[in-house]
């Protein structure tokens, strides 16, 4: 096992996978934070409101689905939570929530790490999405109580 | 001023995104290391034929199921610190992308499910059934 040559190799790939980690995630950054400034978050969870109503959500999930699917489980666990402690959701559409969010959260900043190594987007965005959007259908159907 | 308000907001968003290009690369640089040596060492090789037939199910190589296990109980992160070094094929990549996101950090995630009393294994056995059905739906579908 030659050493200097696989090191050389290793460092090269280093510092390919840095390059392009580098060059998406900042950009991508800035403009979340653009977003965050002209309430984009804010203006989506409106339009949700309709579909949640399919699933037999209620407005108050608005808000933890979207921080679970844009920020990440912990986030989104975090924020259902407190919502439990308060009262505003109920046991029933904790669990959905869960479900939803388990098979599908973070879904920009998980995946973007893996297009960035070569995986195809539609399959994880859209696949990803249509998966919770089917767990979550099915136990809406499941879990009555 | 707007100029100001401008490049407040890109000077925040570039702080973030650097404290987020760091916190990636701490745990995708040492582990991509690690990989790129140890593919040259006769482990790999072991536990790549050792796996292999179950792998063929997913359309993934031997190889695959230590980067596999690695999203499953540690993270993403790791997992493509560990992918990244094999020279896997787009479909590969794109089938452990989706097993991995699906079914990730599993530990962790369970813990704090149970915390909120909502069926935490059977959600975890939902996504680790879930994302191998998924490999091995995905092996037939993409080409």
């Amino acid at each position: 096992m030659e050493l200097y040559p696989i090191l050389i190799e290793a460092l090269q790939g280093i510092w390919q996978l840095t390059k392009i980690i580098i060059l998406v995630v900042l950009p991508l950054m800035v403009l979340i934070e653009f977003a965050n400034e002209a309430n984009f978050f804010q203006k989506i969870a409106g339009a949700g409101e309709g579909v949640l109503k399919k699933f037999s959500l209620s407005k108050a999930s608005t808000f933890p689905l979207l921080v679970g699917l844009f920020l990440g489980f912990n986030f989104g666990a975090g924020i259902l939570i407190q919502l439990s402690r308060d009262g505003s959701i109920d046991k029933r559409e904790l669990k959905l929530v869960c479900v939803f969010l388990s098979l599908c959260h973070a879904i920009v900043e998980d995946n973007i790490i893996f297009i960035l190594i070569g995986a195809n987007w539609a399959w994880l965005f859209l696949g990803r999405f249509a998966l919770g959007l089917i767990g979550l259908y099915i136990f809406s159907r499941l879990i009555k109580v | 001023m707007i100029e100001n308000k401008f490049t407040g907001i890109f000077r925040r968003g570039f702080s973030k995104g650097a404290l987020v290009v760091w916190e990636l690369l701490i745990i995708i640089v040492p582990v991509y290391f690690v990989m790129a040596f140890l593919k040259h060492t006769p482990l790999i090789p072991a536990i790549a034929n050792a796996c292999a037939p179950y792998m063929k199910f997913l359309g993934l190589r031997g190889e695959a199921a230590l980067p596999l296990f690695i999203g499953f109980f540690v993270s993403i992160y790791a997992a493509v610190g560990a992918i990244a070094p094999l020279g896997l094929t787009g479909k590969e990549v794109t089938i452990m992308g989706m097993m991995i996101t699906t079914a990730h950090v599993l530990i962790i995630e369970t813990a704090i499910l149970k915390k909120m009393g909502v069926g935490a294994w059977r959600i975890m056995f939902l996504r680790l059934f879930v994302a191998i059905g998924m490999g091995f739906i995905m092996n037939f579908l993409i080409r």
